[in-house]
């Protein structure tokens, strides 16, 4: 009995199982630093967006607090 | 000879473009604000699935803590033992991907 032939061809080999869901060719799932504070300084209404983008570079992340229903 | 062009990136208008659609994506999406959103991005090494996870569940999807501005510090260490501890505490891959982080 002659083999299968394989079901994948050697060019279309995903480059991570774990990144296995449909996304358009070319689509970046991670943004470089500089990337970031372009887009940072694109949406931002700041003046001085650069230091903006740097003090939160420079700073911990902590989740902002969530106003109580009840005040 | 030509001379070396600078490492320091400029990123390309489409990758700009494309992370400005993201974080307009996840400022709605989770009800936050830019400084949030960009920070958040910032501490998860600019990957948009943990950026996601991480602002939906509170935690990594991997298990690992996000980057401090302390951690990043040590990044640029170089002392062995230093790096162990960064290793030990985010794991090889995610110190690899840190480093270039920090350099894109």
């Amino acid at each position: 009995v002659a083999k299968q032939p394989p079901a994948v061809a050697p060019d279309s080999v995903e480059m991570s199982s774990k990144d296995s869901e449909r996304q358009p060719p070319g689509t970046v799932t991670t943004y470089g630093i500089s990337a970031l504070r372009e887009a940072f300084k694109t949406l931002s209404n700041s003046q001085d967006s650069d230091a903006a983008f740097t003090k939160l570079d420079e700073t911990d992340f902590s989740f902002p607090k969530q106003l109580s229903p009840s005040v | 000879q030509e001379e070396e062009k600078p490492i320091r990136s400029c990123p390309s208008p489409t990758e700009v473009a494309d992370a400005v659609k993201t974080v307009q994506h996840f400022m709605e999406e989770f009800s936050m604000d830019l400084s949030t959103v960009t920070q958040a991005f910032l501490k998860n090494s600019g990957e948009v699935e943990a950026t996601s996870y991480f602002l939906h569940n509170s935690q990594r999807l991997d298990g690992y803590p996000i980057w401090s501005r302390q951690d990043d510090l040590d990044l640029q260490k170089a002392d062995e033992n230093v790096r162990s501890k960064l290793i030990a505490k985010f794991g090889a891959q995610n110190v690899v991907k840190r480093v270039a982080f920090r350099k894109s």
